[in-house]
């Protein structure tokens, strides 16, 4: 048989297609839950995460599930490195992490924002 | 307006932190320019925005209060003041019990250690061992260091050392606090223990006080009382009073799971190295013959100092190590746990630590809740602490304080940092 990983598409506000493979989707506990219980059809639709979240998001998931699980410090750097931008860009990052429902990018993201918060005061 | 709103907050729940010149600040004392940026933030937070090419985020966007709170959460407690005082939304989003449960709960919570940094006023620093940072810090209540002090699960106790008729207890953080009568019993006495214990569900307390007077003209017979408080009720009861033949109390106490632990020292007149011994009384048992002599558990090995602790409800006991040839010298320190009436060595502080601190008495400040022990010298602002889960050895971060004078002498106790809990 061949292992050939299952291929999954999201629509995101702005109706643009992404597809992803499932182990990645499957990062997200809200599109996983969907599709075990049958919620979604061929594509899964995500009215709240707009195009431009979205391929950040994958990009952040595509890391975590590609990357070897002893390699924390370069995990570790890539986070740093992913949550140092526009803060605007990070509250969408960090309001689509709670609606996908995927754990360690919404501790990444509200942990920056606090870090920015904090800063400030 | 929220700017005045913001400074009605700010004097409402005045903290306890101050700014030091070259340290983290914290609390400004007055509405500067930090806070507006706070207020243009929150601002920004609520606004909603429009999708253009430029844009990457969703048209409706208004960070509701679920995700405010998230984001909060995730400050240190140090901070937690401060954001509440940017505006009246933030206050009641920290202010919220959600908030304040989810705030203790879900994250990893060490004591503090607080240290005095001066003998006539209760100021110095509090040191939080995650992020490693020592605050400069106000305690309330507490008038020098030379009064009495226990702590359980964030309500810290203390009681003057003059006429040892003012009891507060407090929550340093908050600084709510709550005056007691005092104590019934002696007057005038010798010795006095003083400890807390907090139930971690219901708030309520006990605290116990235990007084030790010699007999007049007897020097191996001393009367002991024991004082015994109740949050509940709001009232104290005498529960135990008796005389001890050969052992006086000292200063030393603690209660763990419902056991009043108290060190005596024996007063066998003549004999040099005073030896230590352990008396338990059950607080809820509260038979009739009270410290029962008979259930004294001796020490390990001779020390010349011990230093009782709850440390999730095991008695902890850190001990310093004579040398047999040299009084007044430790050779080393050894942390013990009370297994039943045994005492279970858990580890001797490494030589590497023990030369690090200099100086060191054969008594010491050592206090530690939790999983963290912490022991100071009197003599140096160093700070070792050891963590019980890991049984690792490890310094604080160093104190931003200097020894001013030879004579100058350095004590401390500790605390669990808590928002959620008032006495």
């Amino acid at each position: 048989m061949a292992s050939e990983s299952k291929m999954i598409m999201l629509r995101s506000s702005n109706n643009e297609v992404f597809e992803v493979e499932e182990a990645l989707a499957f990062e997200s506990q809200t599109i996983k839950h969907m599709i075990e219980h049958d919620c979604a059809d061929t594509v899964i639709p995500l009215p709240k995460v707009s195009s431009n979240i979205l391929a950040k998001v994958i990009e952040y998931c595509k890391k975590h599930v590609t990357s070897p699980k002893d390699d924390n410090n370069e995990l570790e750097s890539f986070d740093a490195e992913f949550v140092n931008i526009d803060k605007n860009v990070l509250f969408g990052l960090m309001s689509a992490a709670n609606y996908l429902n995927i754990k360690s990018f919404l501790d990444l993201t509200s942990q920056a924002l606090a870090d920015i918060i904090e800063e400030k005061c | 307006m929220s700017t005045v709103l913001c400074v009605f907050y700010f004097l409402e729940g005045t903290s306890c932190f101050h700014a030091m010149e070259g340290e983290t600040s914290w609390v400004s004392h007055s509405f500067d320019d930090n806070v507006r940026d706070m207020v243009d933030f929150n601002l920004f937070l609520e606004r909603s925005y429009e999708v253009s090419t430029e844009a990457t985020v969703p048209v409706d966007l208004i960070l509701p209060d679920d995700l405010l709170e998230r984001i909060l959460a995730y400050l240190p407690i140090a901070s937690i003041f401060r954001v509440g005082c940017v505006c009246k939304r933030w206050n009641e989003v920290v202010s919220s019990r959600r908030f304040l449960w989810n705030f203790t709960h879900a994250r990893v919570h060490k004591p503090w250690y607080f240290m005095f940094t001066s003998s006539d006023e209760p100021v110095g620093y509090a040191y939080d061992p995650i992020l490693r940072k020592w605050y400069g810090f106000e305690l309330p209540c507490i008038g020098t260091s030379s009064w009495f002090i226990a702590s359980s699960c964030g309500l810290v106790c203390c009681m003057d050392n003059d006429s040892r008729s003012e009891l507060y207890v407090c929550n340093p953080i908050t600084r709510n606090y709550r005056k007691l009568e005092k104590p019934p019993g002696l007057r005038f006495y010798d010795y006095s223990a003083l400890s807390i214990s907090v139930n971690k569900i219901s708030h309520s307390y006990n605290v116990s006080v235990v007084k030790s007077k010699q007999v007049p003209g007897n020097f191996i017979q001393w009367e002991v009382s024991v004082h015994i408080y109740d949050s509940g009720t709001m009232m104290w009861a005498t529960t135990s009073a008796e005389i001890l033949t050969g052992w006086r109390g000292g200063e030393e106490s603690v209660i763990c799971d419902g056991v009043l632990y108290l060190l005596v020292y024996s007063t066998g007149g003549g004999i040099p190295e005073s030896r230590h011994g352990l008396l338990t009384y059950s607080l809820s048992s509260r038979l009739s013959h009270g410290l029962l002599m008979r259930n004294l558990i001796s020490m390990p090995c001779p020390l010349t100092c011990g230093r009782l602790m709850n440390l999730k409800e095991k008695l902890v006991m850190v001990g310093g190590l004579g040398k047999q040839d040299r009084p007044g010298i430790i050779k080393g320190i050894g942390i013990w746990v009370l297994s039943g009436k045994e005492w279970q060595e858990i580890s001797r502080m490494p030589h590497k630590f023990f030369q690090g601190f200099g100086e060191f008495d054969d008594v010491f400040a050592s206090s530690g809740t939790d999983d963290l022990i912490y022991i100071q010298s009197y003599g140096a602002p160093a700070l070792l602490s050891f963590d019980f889960n890991q049984k690792q050895w490890k310094w604080s971060q160093k104190c931003p304080v200097t020894k001013r004078f030879p004579l100058q002498l350095f004590t401390g106790f500790c605390f669990e940092p808590r928002l959620e809990i008032s006495p």
